[in-house]
């Protein structure tokens, strides 16, 4: 299924793959730094992406945006790995790790707080729509496309987000 | 709205700007795909062999659907090159559950001497060259020797649980990491060259509630007061789930256990072990009530029936050592009436005791 690109960096030429990750790994490790909450869960997950890009790089290089692509299966591995196991999982307490460069936690604003808290208990597919929109500017087309559901669905998920927003926002008196 | 969506785009991309982005990405994705190759290559010999050899192997997967663990191991071979093959277990540890390939075996965990793998999937104890697909490691001990080893580049994926390991990642060198999480009141802990094996691995864990074993119990396990169902006199079993127990003192006991007795392992067996073990018991000859007056501490095993007539309870205590049937009466415990339910991960947790002569099970066997 194809997704139309809106304003993303113009695809790069057929690159050699190396070139490739070394000019967009930034990107994508960023990406799914916020998909997934966790530094070492998302270098897992764009180093599982990569190595099936890789397998088929013949094909994927040719492709008007590969990085779509990419971004793609690592949206498709973190809800895929959230569906197997959820009719037996309760919530994982996952450590959340803390950056070395993100300064003293004091000094953070209360918005920045509250986005992370929000974040952190959002459902995956609530938290994917929201990244996709508010983080890659995705309409909710290309959303719907490639969390394989319904546009109206799209709009709740992210609806619902911002719901908790306010309400994150509300609980620290700053409504 | 409109203020908090671009609330969200702003704080989105400064929380993007967190993520560490030196990683050398290309590298270890080729590096995986190297060593996916070279295992892909030897699976392959490995299942030539087997079909040359015409070994068969038997698998079992316990858990959510009881089959018959009379499963036979062919050798280090057959765990290597059957490590493709479908299938899950759940492995539970202090209330917490995670599900491992039906393919791995068992053994220790940092925590108690003996990190490594003992007991093959099919519940034989390993000899001393033989390679598992992947073990499942509790803090029991599993020699009375400690080694220091370095940790470092494992011969084998495992999960450990309730290993006494700092929470994070680590890489030990040779494509592995291991990474460890705190999942309700203990730790998971996976070790692997498969990063989205890991990932898999960790986020199966989940607590588990109910069940017929209860994580602690201030006494040993003792047998239902009053079977339940109609006392027909006959009773037809068609499960039986296995509590192995021990003192904390003896076992690996975490720093929240309060209570005398930490289940260990359990594991649901299907209708056949469970017929064995009620034959066997009656016809064990009876040591009369109290005949291990005052036990406790010790290695302990509820072995709980489910049938059409209700539910039935045997107690083993591997220190008498004794069985006690559904009335109490308690029975002479014999190699017959411990095979039946010493299997499989049972193997890795208790060490039995040196007046049962069960050979290749149990830690002392």
């Amino acid at each position: 299924m194809d997704v139309r690109v809106s304003d993303r960096p113009p695809p790069v030429a057929a690159l050699p793959f190396d070139d490739w990750v070394a000019a967009r790994s930034v990107a994508l490790l960023r990406f799914a730094y916020l998909l997934t909450g966790s530094q070492s869960e998302a270098e897992d997950a764009v180093q599982s992406a990569l190595e099936r890009a890789l397998a088929r790089w013949s094909v994927v290089s040719q492709a008007k945006d590969p990085e779509t692509y990419v971004r793609r299966m690592i949206v498709n591995e973190h809800i895929s790995l959230w569906r197997r196991w959820r009719r037996r999982v309760s919530p994982v307490a996952v450590v959340r790790e803390t950056s070395g460069g993100a300064g003293d936690p004091a000094e953070l604003v209360a918005g920045t707080d509250a986005v992370r808290r929000m974040c952190a208990q959002l459902p995956p597919a609530q938290r994917v729509a929201v990244v996709l929109r508010f983080y890659q500017d995705l309409d909710y087309r290309e959303i719907a496309a490639l969390l394989g559901c319904a546009e109206a669905t799209a709009r709740s998920h992210v609806h619902r987000a911002l719901q908790a927003l306010r309400r994150e926002l509300e609980g620290n008196g700053d409504a | 709205m409109r203020d908090l969506e671009q609330l969200l785009r702003d704080e989105l991309t400064r929380l993007a700007g967190e993520a560490r982005t030196a990683v050398p990405l290309a590298e270890r994705v080729r590096a995986a795909r190297r060593r996916r190759t070279r295992a892909w290559l030897g699976a392959a010999a490995a299942a030539v062999v087997l079909a040359v050899g015409g070994a068969g192997v038997a698998l079992h997967r316990v858990g959510v659907e009881p089959v018959d663990s009379g499963a036979t191991s062919s050798g280090a071979a057959t765990d290597a090159g059957t490590g493709a093959l479908l299938g899950f277990r759940l492995e539970v540890w202090h209330g917490i559950g995670v599900y491992v390939p039906a393919t791995w075996g068992w053994g220790g965990a940092p925590g108690a001497c003996g990190a490594m793998p003992t007991v093959g999937a099919d519940g034989h104890r390993l000899s001393g060259d033989e390679v598992l697909a992947g073990y499942v490691g509790r803090p029991i001990a599993q020699t009375s020797h400690c080694r220091v080893t370095d940790p470092t580049e494992p011969l084998t994926p495992y999960v450990w649980l309730g290993a006494d390991v700092p929470v994070g990642a680590r890489r030990l060198g040779g494509g592995w990491v291991q990474e460890t999480r705190r999942v309700g009141g203990t730790t998971v802990t996976v070790g692997t060259q498969d990063a989205g094996e890991r990932r898999s691995l960790l986020a199966s864990a989940h607590v588990v509630v109910g069940g017929p074993c209860a994580a602690s119990l201030p006494d040993p396990p003792s047998v239902a007061a009053k079977p339940s169902g109609q006392g027909s006199g006959h009773f037809e079993p068609t499960s039986m789930t296995v509590c192995a127990y021990a003192s904390s003192s003896s076992a690996g006991s975490s720093p929240e256990s309060s209570a005398p007795y930490e289940l260990l392992y359990e594991e649901q067996l299907a209708a056949g072990p469970a017929k064995q073990l009620v034959a066997a018991v009656a016809a064990a000859a009876p040591m009369g009530e109290h005949s291990c007056f005052g036990a406790s501490g010790g290695e302990w095993a509820l072995l709980h029936l489910e049938g059409s007539d209700g539910s039935r309870d045997y107690v083993v205590d591997l220190s008498c050592p004794s069985i006690a049937d559904p009335s109490g009466l308690q029975h002479e415990l014999t190699s017959a009436d411990m095979l039946p339910w010493a299997v499989d991960g049972v193997n890795a947790v208790l060490h039995g005791s040196p007046l049962v002569d069960v050979p290749g099970h149990l830690i002392g066997g």
